[in-house]
């Protein structure tokens, strides 16, 4: 068993490291979105697992109550983190940050959106009749 | 049997390293939204870190730390969110 802790422990670790080099590498906000969040999520599931069975197998006075306080706190990371993320995902669509690469911003309404002189001054340029039959 | 204290207090030590990598991103990044992911990464991380804390010197109250920081950071950066939303307004 002392391999399985082990293992898990080694296999969050790598996992959060990964999350490292996405936020080094990536060249963008909605990327780096993907690395800072599900691989902390998934690398922290695999080490508070690791140290559920080490304080499950090796018992002692202190360890049930770490066992369950940790998996309290796991449960506050996975329901936290996708709302952050989400938020902050959110939040610079709508300041208006473009994606990497990106001309068009085709979540951006505002700018699409035409006013109400824009609209007659294309009819005027395309020689549609209005209602009154005037062009 | 192995030495699961020590082992624990290295990979403690191991995400402290990762929290210096981040807070170099943190100084090099060229606009606000992406210093709140990597921030919204720290705070995770640090989670993780007051865990793995409380796992190798035995004592639950590091973990209660770590609940608390993760609920008010979570707080804080849905705050910062809606304070860039209003911004462009």
């Amino acid at each position: 068993m002392d391999t399985v802790i082990i293992s898990c422990l080694i296999i969050g670790l790598v996992v959060n490291g990964m999350s490292i080099i996405g936020l080094m590498r990536f060249p963008d906000i909605y990327t780096r979105l993907h690395a800072a969040t599900k691989t902390t999520t998934f690398g922290s599931i695999f080490v508070v697992l690791a140290i559920v069975i080490k304080n499950i197998i090796y018992y002692d006075q202190a360890s049930l109550t770490i066992a369950i306080h940790s998996i309290v706190a796991l449960l506050v990371i996975i329901f936290t983190n996708p709302i952050s993320a989400h938020a902050i995902a959110r939040a610079s669509l709508l300041s208006g940050i473009k994606p990497f690469g990106v001309v068009i911003n085709e979540f951006d309404y505002k700018s699409q959106i035409k006013t109400a002189d824009e609209l007659e001054l294309e009819k005027v340029s395309e020689g549609i009749p209005d209602e009154d039959g005037v062009l | 049997m192995y030495d699961f204290n020590s082992i624990f207090l290295l990979s403690a030590l191991l995400c402290m390293v990762y929290v210096c990598i981040i807070v170099i991103r943190i100084a090099f990044s060229h606009n606000v939204p992406e210093r709140i992911v990597a921030l919204d990464t720290i705070n995770t991380l640090i989670i993780v870190i007051m865990i793995v804390l409380g796992a190798a010197q035995k004592k639950a109250l590091y973990i209660d730390i770590g609940i608390v920081y993760g609920i008010i950071s979570f707080i804080g950066t849905l705050y910062i969110a809606r304070y860039l939303i209003d911004e462009r307004k």
